[in-house]
């Protein structure tokens, strides 16, 4: 932590050598976040370079060099919702497949990681983020709330939501298994 | 199979998938950087939050600020006379020094004018204004009110307040693009200071000098339902505004509507006194798909490069270009410097049905408007911060044609000079299949191959090709006439000269007198082969009596040896061989045939 505190510092000064080697310690983890919200690796390629240039570019905005992870997830997140409200105005021709890119090896079945995928699909950028900081990073609730710069109760409200709607396509693929399994 | 709880559901399919970035993005982002100037906390408003309720530390803070800020600015100007601070990257020109470029604040009578934020609003009574002499932003208080406007910069950055009046609001720098983006940087807590929630409202649809505007307000009910926070924002040119207004109590509220229908945006249009000497030099770049008519202040800086036109006048710098076979296009020449963040690419539109959407945006909103029939865009960007400081503009028009996209761009030392609209009304598309057929087959084009002087192009089947004898050391040149016909005077003659010192300048210095020895003018500049060649056609009217026999030229320098394709003038003008529109598709289509063959 000294470390990157240094780092942030030296950066924050305008030593881009250190800014090389703080965006190489947070390039994987804020791609991460951005795949996982954006279910697209080359929009999530895009708004990760997007957010390192802004990190770089407002890192003198950031008061505290302690927070420094907290503040680029921040960045990486707000970086998502722009580009999951351009894309919703204008939206790409090819949608991604379940399997295509972001599913790997699975111990989920297909049709559970199909309903998990549309539904996430369907739920608004501010919840997939809280989604993927509480399940993937796993932030808790304080630390979401002071990563989105928004109270907690928000975070209570859209992770209520979003659970629920997740909730739902779990429920659904569970309907669903038994009719395929019926026999013609 | 739906046994496990959600939580580890979701918990395992969040943790499948990728979590290496690519390459390029870390390569990417630090590439990009380097063009990037880090935004200054400081530079535009106190960073630390002066508490309200406490004069006398204001007045401290303020001193101590002013103090620091003073050492700082020594320090700085020292710095750079010793060359101890690097500058980051320059900007295409010499840059006006930030003082002098940023226009100060006016107050006249109760009318408050910014020119550099870009807004005028009317403060009636005694205000106590709080924000000093910054030019982009005024914050000013009279009795229990504050009120506070502001705009972005160039890239949207702004600070929403100056000072949070409560925990109900948290100010801070951002960047806003757009309404909704501007709406989400306002933020707003249900948090009272004695413990009661304050009740919060967003997406008030409002008006704020004559654009759509979205409100979000606050009552702290602290004081029954008092104090009052009204943030009013909008986009205008592409640039965010934003009016915060504080009431103690609800007349006061009232009082400061009052004050928002007073606010005006600053536009500065383009100058009507923009550089003009009234006389025009057309550019084909057929190889490029597009040709220009541009003022003839208009120096060429491209050269003999067929896919990009370059050219400056004055500070003004032009730049033309279109995708290429590969779908790629490049959007600038260099990037504007770092006040703005624009990168010049390659990027890839595709060629069967290009896309302007891989271009980045300049941060502007755009007009929309048609060049040669096509629909097009018009991006202007304004330079608000360091080193532009309202100084420097960058206007940008996109466009798609026939599978291939177009970008116009001028960069231009003062964002009252604005030329662009003018270049995009003299731009012209050149369809890559428009093959001349001439309606006589006899004309139908044939290739003609002049090995000992290096080139070949395309002439009329009926035309006869004479080698014209010339004296040791003067060149080589070809004759082209229809011996069987009633027109048997030359129609077409190619010279190619020895090698020497000439350039093209030189040529087109020869080719472009006014007397009677030199009865032509050049008007244009187009391609021979991959050379960047002059046209000179005859005066349609003059006062020498040298006509008939005056010629249409095509020169250019290759290798060092000038080359010339003079054109019969009056056989084409008058069209004698075909109907006169044709003559000259003919004689268009013969110099786009031309190649070099070494």
């Amino acid at each position: 932590m000294v470390q990157q505190r240094d780092l942030v510092e030296r950066a924050q000064g305008g030593d881009r050598a250190a800014f090389a080697t703080l965006a190489g310690d947070a390039t994987d983890r804020l791609f991460a976040v951005a795949l996982r919200i954006l279910r697209d690796i080359e929009l999530a390629a895009d708004a990760t370079q997007t957010a390192l240039v802004r990190i770089w570019r407002d890192l003198r905005l950031l008061r505290s060099p302690d927070r420094f992870d907290a503040w680029s997830h921040r960045v990486v997140v707000r970086v998502c919702l722009s580009e999951l409200r351009r894309t919703r105005r204008a939206p790409r021709p090819a949608e991604l497949l379940p399997g295509d890119a972001v599913v790997g090896d699975s111990q989920l079945s297909v049709a559970l990681q199909d309903e998990l995928e549309r539904a996430f699909r369907r739920l608004p950028g501010d919840q997939r983020a809280v989604l993927v900081l509480m399940y993937y990073r796993d932030l808790s609730v304080p630390e979401i709330a002071d990563v989105l710069g928004v109270p907690t109760g928000t975070v209570k409200s859209r992770l209520h939501y979003a659970r629920s709607a997740m909730r739902s396509a779990i429920e659904a693929d569970a309907r669903a298994v038994p009719q395929e399994g019926r026999p013609a | 199979m739906t046994s496990q709880p959600v939580d580890d559901i979701l918990r395992g399919w969040l943790a499948e998938g990728e979590s290496r970035a690519p390459e390029r993005v870390a390569r990417g982002a630090l590439a990009e950087i380097s063009g990037v100037a880090q935004h200054r906390p400081s530079f535009r408003h106190r960073p630390i939050v002066i508490p309200n309720d406490d004069v006398g530390t204001a007045r401290a803070w303020a001193i101590a600020m002013a103090a620091l800020a003073l050492t700082f600015a020594v320090g700085i100007g020292v710095a750079i006379e010793t060359g101890i601070i690097r500058l980051p990257l320059p900007a295409p020109q010499p840059l006006p020094s930030p003082s002098a470029s940023w226009p100060t604040p006016t107050v006249e009578g109760d009318v408050y004018t910014y020119p550099a934020a870009g807004f005028q609003i009317t403060l009636p009574g005694q205000w106590r204004l709080l924000s000093g002499d910054d030019p982009f932003a005024l914050s000013a208080t009279r009795f229990d009110i504050r009120i506070y406007v502001t705009s972005g910069d160039a890239q949207g950055r702004l600070e929403t307040c100056p000072a949070s009046t409560g925990p109900w609001e948290e100010c801070q720098a951002t960047v806003a693009r757009d309404l909704p983006s501007l709406q989400e940087a306002v933020v707003l807590h249900p948090i009272g200071r004695t413990g009661g929630a304050p009740r919060i409202q967003g997406g008030i649809q409002a008006t704020l000098g004559g654009e759509e505007a979205v409100e979000k307000r606050v009552e702290a009910r602290e004081n029954g339902i008092g104090p009052f926070v009204r943030y009013t924002m909008a986009m205008h040119g592409g640039r965010p505004y934003l009016v915060r207004v504080y009431a103690g109590r609800a007349d006061s509220l009232h009082e400061a509507e009052g004050i928002l229908e007073s606010f005006r945006y600053l536009d500065t249009g383009p100058d009507p006194s923009a550089p003009t000497t009234g006389e025009r030099r057309s550019y084909r770049y057929r190889s490029a798909g597009f040709s220009v008519e541009l003022d003839t202040g208009w120096r060429l800086t491209s050269g003999s490069d067929p896919s990009t036109l370059t050219a400056g006048w004055g500070g003004l710098q032009l730049f033309i270009s279109s995708s290429d076979e590969n779908g790629q296009i490049r959007t600038c020449e260099r990037p504007a410097g770092p006040w703005l963040v624009e990168d010049c690419g390659p990027f890839t539109v595709g060629t069967t049905e290009p896309s302007v959407s891989a271009i980045p945006g300049l941060g502007a909103a755009y007009e929309e408007t048609r060049v040669d029939g096509e629909r097009a865009t018009i991006e202007r960007v304004t330079g608000y911060e360091y080193p532009a400081r309202g100084g420097q503009a960058i206007s940008r028009v996109v466009m798609v044609h026939d599978a291939r996209v177009f970008v116009i761009r001028v960069w231009s030392p003062s964002p009252s000079i604005d030329v662009i609209d003018d270049i995009a009304r003299q731009f012209r598309f050149i369809d890559s299949d428009s093959e001349f057929v001439p309606s006589d087959p006899g004309l139908a084009l044939v290739p003609f191959l002049d090995d000992e002087a290096g080139y070949r192009l395309d002439v009329p089947a009926a035309w006869v090709a004479t080698v014209q004898p010339r004296s040791p050391g003067n060149g080589h040149a070809v004759r082209f006439s229809m011996p069987d016909s009633e027109f048997s005077e030359t129609l077409l003659t190619i010279t190619v000269g020895e090698p020497g010192p000439l350039t093209l300048a030189d040529l087109d210095r020869m080719n472009d007198g006014a007397g009677c020895g030199n009865r032509g003018e050049v008007r244009a500049t187009d391609f021979l082969g991959t050379e960047l060649a002059g046209v000179r056609a005859p005066r349609r009217t003059n006062s020498c009596l040298g006509f008939p026999g005056d010629s249409y030229d095509v020169y250019a320098v290759h290798q060092g040896r000038p080359v010339t394709l003079s054109f019969d003038y009056w056989s084409f003008e008058f069209g004698r061989h075909l109907p006169r529109h044709e003559s000259w598709q003919l004689v268009q289509a013969i110099v786009d045939s031309f190649a070099f063959t070494d």
